[in-house]
C-alpha cells in the first residue's frame, strides 16, 4: 500500500553566515515524509539534523527551496502564519524538555490546547487522557515543571505535543538529558503513539532511540546520504538492531 | 584591575541598561543642582547685590501729621541699636501700575533723581540707561521691566491722586529695598523738577519720610523694625511701616522657593527610581549570571572582588551621568533664573559654582556607592558549588494563578495575568514608580488648575472684588451710598488696610464695615470672622507661633491705644506672611483716635464695566477720591508669574514623567524579555504568533501600572492638599483648599495608562521578527 506523502522538500537549503563566512548546513535536500512514520534523522553532530527538523516544521526558515507540508508550502508562509500552521499541524518535544517554568503541568498542556480547541469540557479531559497515557500521575497535574523529574517532564512535554492531534510530531533528541531508564519510558511513548498512526520525525544520534523508528535517514554535511528502513518496530529484536547497525557503519558513524 | 575588567565586560553586557541608568542618574543629578543653585546662589546673590549697594538693614516709611518730627535726633533718642542711618523726603502714593497685561495696585515712592543717586545708604544701580532721553523721564525698578514688560523709551503712566503724569522710561533701577511690589512697595526716580511738580500739586498726604538704618551687629532686623514703628506710634501722631531686608528678600524669591521645592520633590522622585533600578538590576544580574559568579568564586575571585566591579560598573556610571546631569543644569538654569528674575527683579548671573557641584556629585555618588553595597550584600551567601549547579532556585510558585483549567478569561489575557504574577518584582518595582509619577502629576495639575485655569483668589488674596476705591475719610458716609446708588453696582463693603500690633509684632489687620458682606468666603478656615467690637480674626500661623487658640483674649495696639479682643477664628492668605487680622469697624475704632481713609470693594452686575464705574466715581468726587482700582486686571497681573510657573511645572513633570516610565519600562521590558526569551520560544513554537506574544508581554505591565495610577490618583486626591501645606504654611496658608482637578487626573491617569501600553507594545515588538528557534537556541 503506498503511503500518503505528508511532507515534501525540494532543494531545500540552509546557509548561515558567521562573520563574513558562508556556512551551508543544508544543501538542496530532495525529501519526503509518510504519514503514520516513525522518521529517524541521525547524522554526526552537526550535520545539519537539528536545522533540517526545524526548518520542517516551520520554525525556522530555509535559505532556498520548498518545504510541502500537506500540499502547502510552508516557506511562502509569514512568521505568523506559521505559527497558525504550526498550532494545528506539529507537535515538539525538545531535549532540553522546554516546558514553561511558571506553568503548571496542566497549564503547559493547555496553553497549546486552548490555542486550537476553546472547548474545555473537550480538551481538559483529553489532556488528563494523555498524561495518563504517558504515564503521569493526575495529581501531578498541578505541579510545576520545577517540581517533576526530568523524565516526567519530558512525557509532559510530548503529551503537550499531541494535545492538538498534530500531523506530525517533530522530536529534538528527546531522551538526550534524560538517564537510560527515564529514556526508555519517552521513547515507549513514543511507539505506543506511532503505533495509533502518530507520524513522528525524531532526530537522535542515540542507536537505542533510533531503533524505535521504521525509517531511518542519515544527514551528513548537510546532505542525506543514506536511507534505511527497519519496518515495524518490535521490542527487543536483535535483527532489528543489527540492521541499524550496519546502515550506521556503512555511514561512516 | 581585574575588577575593572568585569565591571567593563558588565557595562558591554548590559548596554542599554548602563544607558537607561545614565540618563536617569543625568537627571537626577540636573534637579539636584538647580535645586542647590535656586537655594542658596540665587537667594545669596540678592544678599550680595545688597551688600554692594549698601542697602539698609531696615528702611521706615513714615506719614502722619508727626512724620516731620522723624530726625536723626529723635531716632536716636528712641533707639541706639543703629551705627548709621540715612533719613530722605519723599512723596508716596497707592497707585495702579501697569504690569505685564493687568495692573498691580501698590505703594510708589517717588524720588527724585539728584537724591536718589546720592544716596549713601540703599544705593541704587542704574540699568540699560537711554541717555538719549533727557527730560520728562523716569526710572522704574527693575521687576517692572523684567516681569511687567516696561522698555526704554515707553511712556509710563503714574497716577497720583486723580492726576495721572507720563513720563519716558529713561532706564530701570536696580535695587532692593523698594524694588518689588512683592515686598509692599516700590520706588520709582524722576528729575528734580517734575518731582517738584507734584510735590507743589499733590496734597500735603503724599509726603513721608523715609529712613534707612544699618544695624550694630547682632541686632535682629525684625525685632528692630517691630520695636520702632511700635515706638513711633505709641507716642506720636505717625503711622510707620517698617521693612527688614530679610523679610524683604523673602518676599522678592518666594517664587523660586516654591520652584526649588518643586525641583526638590523632582529630584527626590527620581533618585528614588534610580535606587529601585539599581535594586533590580543587581538582582537581575545575580539570578542570571549566577554560573558566572560561581565561576568566578571558583577560580578564586572573593565576594569582594565581584562586588568592587560592580561599585566601580555604577560608579562609573554614576560620575558619568552626573557630569553629565550638571552639564544639563547648567543648561536649563538661566531659563530657570530668569523666570524667578521676573519675581525678584533682582539681575542674576549664573556661573557655574565648584562647591555645589561638588556637593551634587559627592552626594549621587554616595547614595549609589551606599545602594550599591547594600544590593550586592547577598554575593557574599553565594557558594560556588551551589552557583555552578545552577544555582539558587528562584521559582517559588506556591500558588498557580489563573489556572488555565478554570480560568473564565480570555487564553491569551489569562497567559498575561500569568506572566504579570511571575514577574511580580518588576511589577512591584513599576507600581512603585508609576505612584511617585502619577503623584508628582496630580500635584502640577492641581498647581496648573488653581493657577492658570481657575486661579484660587481666595487663597491669593484677603479679599476679592470687581473694583476697589480708596477714599478721603471725609467721603465715608457719602461715598458708601454714592456707590449703592450707582446702577450695576452690588455688595459695597469697606475693607479697609490698618497695620496693627500685638506685642511688637506687626498685624496687617483688614478692618470690614460687616463681615458678612464679604465674598471671600475661604479665608476663614476655622471659627468664624467677628460680628461684635469685642472680637478678631488672626492668622492661623501666627496663633500657631505665638500659642492663641479660639477664645483666647489678645491684646491688640495701635499706637498708644489698646484694645483686648476675643479669638473668633483663624484667617489666611498668602498675603503678609501670615500676619493678618479681621477687625470690624466699631472693634478699630477702639484704636483710632480719628476717622482713617477708607477702602471700598464693590461688585458690577453683568454687561457694566468696572472702569466706567470707577471713572464715574471719581468724576463725582475728584481729588477726594485717592485710589481705584480694576481688581480683575490687579489679579491677572499678579497671577501672571503663579502662572507661568506653574504652566511651567505641568511640562516640566510630565516631560520628566514621560521620559522616566519610557526608560524604566524599557529597561524593565529588556532584562523581562531577555528572562521569558525561552518560555516565548516554547510559545511560539507551539503555535502562539507574534501578535499573542507581545500583547501578553504588553498587557503582563499594565494592572501593575494601572493600579498605581488609581491607587496613586486617589491618594493623590486625599493627600494633596495636606502636602502642599507643609509648603504653605510658611506663607501662611495653613489649610489649603486647592480644587483636585477630577477630570484632568482622569485625563492624565488615561493618558499615563496609554502611553505606557503603548511603550511596552513598542517595545515588545522586537519580538515579532524573532523565529521560535533563535528564542530557543539562544537560550
Amino acid at each position: 500500500m503506498e503511503k500518503n506523502k505528508i511532507i515534501e522538500t525540494k532543494k531545500l537549503c540552509k546557509t548561515f553566515s558567521n562573520y563574513g563566512n558562508m556556512q551551508h548546513i543544508l544543501k538542496n535536500i530532495d525529501l519526503e515524509i509518510y504519514e503514520g512514520d516513525f522518521t529517524v534523522i541521525m547524522g554526526p553532530s552537526g550535520a545539519g539534523k537539528s536545522t533540517l527538523l526545524y526548518a520542517l516544521s516551520g520554525m525556522d526558515t530555509p535559505t532556498l527551496g520548498n518545504i510541502y507540508f500537506n500540499g502547502t508550502d510552508i516557506t511562502k508562509l509569514n512568521q505568523d502564519k506559521l505559527a497558525l500552521f504550526r498550532r494545528k499541524n506539529c507537535g515538539f518535544v525538545f531535549q532540553q524538555i522546554y516546558l514553561v517554568d511558571s506553568m503548571s503541568v496542566m497549564d503547559n498542556i493547555l496553553s497549546s490546547g486552548l490555542l486550537v480547541n476553546k472547548n474545555k469540557k473537550e480538551l481538559v479531559p483529553k489532556a488528563y487522557d494523555l498524561l495518563k497515557k504517558v504515564d503521569i500521575k493526575k495529581e501531578y497535574a498541578k505541579k510545576f515543571p520545577t517540581q517533576i523529574s526530568g523524565g516526567e517532564a519530558q512525557r509532559v512535554g510530548i503529551a503537550r505535543a499531541l494535545i492538538n492531534s498534530p500531523k506530525v510530531v517533530f522530536a529534538d533528541e528527546p531522551t538526550g538529558a534524560l538517564n537510560s531508564k527515564t529514556g526508555t519510558a519517552v521513547l515507549d511513548c513514543f511507539t505506543s503513539f506511532n503505533e495509533a498512526g502518530q507520524s513522528i520525525v525524531m532526530v537522535t544520534h542515540d542507536m537505542k532511540s533510533a531503533r524505535r523508528g521504521n525509517r531511518i535517514l542519515y544527514i551528513r554535511d548537510g546532505e542525506i546520504v543514506g536511507e534505511c528502513n527497519l519496518g515495524k518496530y518490535v521490542s527487543g529484536d536483535p535483527e532489528r538492531h543489527k540492521k541499524l547497525a550496519d546502515f550506521l557503519v556503512r555511514m561512516g558513524w | 584591575m581585574k575588577e575593572v575588567l568585569l565591571a567593563k565586560s558588565n557595562i558591554r553586557k548590559g548596554k542599554s541598561l548602563a544607558i537607561g541608568l545614565l540618563l536617569l542618574i543625568t537627571i537626577a543629578t540636573c534637579f539636584l543642582n538647580v535645586v542647590l543653585v535656586i537655594f542658596n546662589d540665587f537667594k545669596d546673590n540678592s544678599y550680595k547685590h545688597a551688600k554692594r549697594l549698601n542697602t539698609e538693614d531696615v528702611l521706615l516709611i513714615a506719614y502722619g501729621d508727626d512724620k516731620n518730627k522723624i530726625d536723626e535726633a529723635y531716632l536716636s533718642s528712641i533707639t541706639n541699636d543703629y551705627k548709621d542711618i540715612e533719613i530722605l523726603d519723599n512723596l508716596g502714593v497707592d497707585s495702579e501700575v501697569k504690569y505685564g497685561d493687568g495692573t498691580i495696585n501698590t505703594t510708589i515712592i517717588i524720588e527724585n533723581e539728584e537724591t536718589a543717586l546720592n544716596a549713601r545708604i540703599g544705593k541704587v544701580e542704574l540699568m540699560d540707561v537711554d541717555e538719549s532721553i533727557t527730560d520728562n523721564y523716569i526710572y522704574l525698578p527693575n521687576q517692572l521691566h523684567v516681569g511687567g514688560k516696561h522698555k526704554v523709551g515707553d511712556m509710563f503712566e503714574l497716577k497720583v491722586s486723580n492726576k495721572t503724569y507720563k513720563y519716558k522710561i529713561k532706564g530701570f533701577i536696580n535695587s532692593i529695598g523698594l524694588g518689588s511690589y512683592n515686598a509692599g512697595a516700590i520706588k520709582v526716580i524722576i528729575p528734580k523738577d517734575e518731582y517738584d511738580t507734584i510735590k507743589t500739586e499733590g496734597s500735603t498726604s503724599l509726603q513721608i519720610k523715609i529712613a534707612k538704618f544699618k544695624l550694630n551687629d547682632g541686632i535682629s532686623q525684625e525685632k528692630f523694625a517691630n520695636t520702632l514703628t511700635t515706638k513711633l506710634e505709641k507716642d506720636n501722631k505717625i503711622s510707620a511701616q517698617a521693612m527688614p531686608l530679610s523679610l524683604v528678600i523673602l518676599a522678592r524669591t518666594f517664587i523660586s522657593t516654591i520652584l526649588g521645592v518643586c525641583f526638590a520633590v523632582v529630584s527626590i522622585v527620581v533618585i528614588i527610581i534610580v535606587l529601585l533600578m539599581l535594586s533590580n538590576s543587581i538582582s537581575n544580574y545575580i539570578t542570571d549570571n549566577i554560573k558566572t559568579i560561581g565561576a568566578l568564586k571558583s577560580i578564586g575571585y572573593t565576594s569582594g572582588n565581584i562586588k568592587a566591579s560592580f561599585i566601580i560598573q555604577f560608579i562609573t556610571l554614576t560620575l558619568i551621568g552626573s557630569i553629565l546631569g550638571i552639564g544639563l543644569s547648567y543648561v536649563m538654569l538661566p531659563g530657570i533664573i530668569d523666570l524667578m528674575t521676573t519675581q525678584s527683579g533682582i539681575p542674576c548671573k549664573v556661573s557655574p559654582n565648584i562647591l555645589w557641584i561638588l556637593v551634587t556629585l559627592f552626594t549621587i555618588l554616595l547614595v549609589v556607592f551606599l545602594s550599591v553595597i547594600f544590593f550586592t550584600k547577598k554575593i557574599k551567601k553565594i557558594e560556588p558549588i551551589t552557583a555552578l549547579r545552577d544555582g539558587v532556585n528562584t521559582h517559588n510558585f506556591k500558588k498557580n494563578r489563573i489556572a488555565l483549567e478554570k480560568s473564565i478569561l480570555p487564553l491569551n489575557l489569562s497567559l498575561a495575568i500569568k506572566t504579570m504574577f511571575t514577574n511580580i518584582k518588576q511589577n512591584i518595582a513599576t507600581f512603585i514608580i508609576a505612584f511617585f509619577l502619577v503623584f508628582s502629576g496630580v500635584i502640577s495639575l492641581i498647581m496648573y488648575q488653581n493657577f492658570s485655569v481657575k486661579p484660587k483668589v481666595s487663597l491669593m488674596t484677603f479679599e476679592y472684588s470687581d473694583g476697589a476705591v480708596l477714599a478721603d475719610k471725609d467721603l465715608n458716609k457719602d461715598i458708601y451710598n454714592y456707590m449703592s446708588s450707582i446702577e450695576g453696582v452690588k455688595n459695597v463693603r469697606a475693607v479697609t488696610s490698618l497695620p496693627v500690633k500685638n506685642d511688637d509684632n506687626t498685624l496687617f489687620s483688614y478692618v470690614l464695615d460687616d463681615s458678612k458682606k464679604l465674598e471671600n468666603k475661604d479665608v476663614c478656615y476655622k471659627g468664624r470672622l467677628p460680628k461684635y467690637d469685642n472680637e478678631i480674626a488672626i492668622s492661623g500661623k501666627y496663633a500657631s507661633t505665638y500659642k492663641f487658640n479660639i477664645g483666647d483674649q489678645i491684646i491688640i495696639n495701635k499706637g498708644d491705644k489698646k484694645a483686648k479682643y476675643i479669638i473668633t477664628g483663624y484667617i489666611q492668605s498668602f498675603n503678609n506672611m501670615g500676619q493678618e487680622a479681621v477687625l470690624l469697624e466699631t472693634g478699630a475704632n477702639k484704636l483710632l483716635d480719628k476717622e482713617i481713609n477708607k477702602q471700598y470693594y464693590y461688585d458690577v452686575k453683568d454687561g457694566y464695566k468696572v472702569d466706567k464705574i470707577n471713572k464715574k466715581i471719581q468724576n463725582k468726587f475728584g481729588d477726594r477720591i485717592t485710589s481705584t482700582a480694576n481688581i480683575e486686571e490687579i489679579m491677572d497681573a499678579a497671577l501672571a508669574t503663579f502662572v507661568a510657573i506653574s504652566n511651567i511645572m505641568v511640562i516640566l513633570i510630565m516631560s520628566v514623567s514621560f521620559i522616566v516610565i519610557l526608560l524604566i519600562l524599557y529597561l524593565l521590558m529588556k532584562t523581562f524579555i531577555g528572562k521569558k526569551r525561552k518560555d516565548y520560544g516554547i510559545l511560539k513554537a507551539t503555535g502562539y504568533t507574534s501578535r499573542n506574544i507581545i500583547f501578553q508581554n504588553a498587557i503582563s505591565f499594565m494592572p501593575s501600572i494601572v493600579l498605581s495610577v488609581i491607587i496613586s490618583s486617589i491618594v493623590s486626591y486625599f493627600v494633596a492638599n495636606p502636602y502642599l501645606e507643609t509648603i504653605t504654611k510658611s506663607f501662611g496658608v495653613m489649610k489649603l483648599t486647592f480644587d483636585v482637578p477630577i477630570d484632568l487626573m482622569i485625563i492624565m491617569g488615561i493618558g499615563f495608562i496609554v502611553i505606557s501600553y503603548l511603550i511596552t507594545l513598542f517595545l515588545s515588538l522586537k519580538l515579532r521578527k524573532i523565529e521560535p528557534y533563535n528564542l530557543l537556541k539562544d537560550e
